[in-house]
């Protein structure tokens, strides 16, 4: 049943996507954004409980949370999202990625003691990202229409649907039962509290330096999106991409 | 007398080359060190309470047009509305751009203050062309990030038209809402200049 949902959704989502991948930011920028009515409608929603609770909350969290606290909560996350990166990576037909991620996935759920302390990182097993919208885009999936996501934030369809396909191989949705426990929404909870703190600075630098929210909100996404993607390859080469000044 | 011609060539041709040539990628990699070095001297004295905010912001207001191009970031962002405008609308637009450039670099400069930067190594785009990287740490929480610098030349002096924080380029973000603003009110330039300077009050408060 939880198969033939996922089959459904993705063969729709995956129908409507460009096939065509973005070959630079600046053309990521020219993308449309064909739902912008409904976008900017969800995004005054995500505004104002931004405003109202989420960052209040997650302020309040940075106030009385010690920094090797907030330390532990990343690395526990990010432990916990490695089988996540271990499939992408294996997708992306990057075996070394997955070698280290397995690696430091038992080294941290073990000795950094179910991930709090990431022993990995200093015995120099280099830390991956990998999601599937990522995989996606490395297979040629263009990024189809921006879309705004409840809660979450800027998206697009090809990256929505990653998110979708990205529960399967997290730990948290191993288990139906366990999954929709309290416990593990606490963990989500704790998750989306400590993204949001890490991000108070900039969505800070961001709101004093808008001139429309939305428009900036949506271009900050893509061009940090696109540099995530293109960061697989050279650096480099994507300086080659940037606009020309007159 | 042949000598004497090729001679006279090759001032006349080559010495124009050689000005067109006038910077290489270290001198904009000195350039963003040195300039960084002078705004961090000045936040430090912020910090220490040797200087005061608005002297802090009135030498900001003086030396922005040492470190961007402030004229080109703002015809950049305008895009093809450049070419279809009226003078005295560009104008009123440039002047709009110009405060609320200010504003924004009074106010996210501020905030790295008691921060250090270190220029790593930079990427020359073309000739007069560079993006510059930089590595900034000495927060109050020991974060460190990457912050890239597009350098150009213009008449032999280098000047910054873009920076990169987190993969995000600030001039290619202001241009796209200020293309969003223009094309929202039918290709009118004035709205955007409208925009900006409704928003300077709050950002001068």
């Amino acid at each position: 049943m939880r198969i033939d949902a996922f089959t459904a959704y993705a063969a729709v989502m995956l129908a409507a996507l460009s096939l065509t991948a973005c070959a630079s930011r600046e053309m990521a920028q020219e993308t449309g954004d064909p739902f912008e009515p409904t976008n900017r409608a969800i995004f005054a929603v995500n505004q104002t409980l931004d405003d109202a609770v989420i960052g209040p909350g997650a302020r309040a969290y940075d106030t009385v949370t010690p920094e090797p606290v907030q330390s532990g909560v990343r690395n526990f996350m990010t432990n916990l999202n490695q089988p996540v990166v271990f499939a992408n990576a294996l997708l992306q037909g990057d075996v070394h990625a997955a070698g280290d991620t397995v690696g430091r996935f038992l080294m941290n759920t073990t000795i950094g003691v179910a991930g709090i302390f990431d022993v990995a990182t200093h015995e120099g097993v280099p830390e991956h990202r990998r999601d599937f919208g990522q995989t996606l885009a490395h297979w040629g999936v263009g990024d189809g229409p921006y879309l705004v996501l409840p809660l979450i934030g800027p998206s697009n369809m090809r990256d929505a649907t990653g998110r979708f396909v990205d529960r399967y191989p997290h730990p948290l949705n191993w288990s139906d039962e366990e999954s929709g426990e309290a416990w593990a929404w606490g963990v989500r909870a704790l998750n989306g509290t400590q993204i949001r703190a890490d991000l108070d600075d900039t969505l800070g630098s961001l709101n004093r330096t808008a001139i429309d929210p939305y428009v900036q909100a949506r271009s900050a996404w893509r061009q940090s999106r696109s540099a995530f993607i293109e960061s697989e390859g050279e650096t480099d080469t994507q300086y080659q991409n940037l606009p020309e000044f007159e | 007398m042949l000598k004497v011609l090729i001679s006279a060539f090759a001032l006349a041709f080559a010495a124009p080359m050689a000005l067109a040539q006038s910077t290489t990628a270290e001198d904009a990699e000195a350039f963003v060190q040195t300039q960084a070095n002078q705004v961090i001297e000045t936040l430090s004295a912020l910090e220490s309470g040797e200087r005061d905010l608005a002297s802090v912001q009135q030498e900001f207001r003086d030396r922005i047009d040492e470190l961007a191009d402030v004229e080109r970031i703002s015809n950049f962002v305008l895009g093809r509305y450049r070419r279809t405008a009226s003078e005295d609308v560009l104008s009123e637009f440039r002047t709009a751009f110009r405060n609320y450039a200010i504003s924004v670099y009074e106010s996210e400069l501020s905030a790295y203050a008691g921060q250090q930067l270190e220029v790593t190594d930079s990427v020359t785009r073309r000739e007069g062309d560079y993006v510059v990287r930089s590595r900034v740490f000495g927060g109050p929480q020991g974060e460190e990030f990457d912050v890239n610098w597009r350098i150009l030349e213009t008449d032999g002096e280098l000047k910054a038209v873009d920076v990169e924080v987190l993969g995000v380029w600030l001039a290619q973000t202001q241009r796209e809402q200020i293309l969003s603003v223009i094309g929202d009110h039918g290709g009118d330039v004035s709205a955007a200049t409208e925009m900006l300077r409704n928003r300077e009050p709050s950002q001068d408060s």
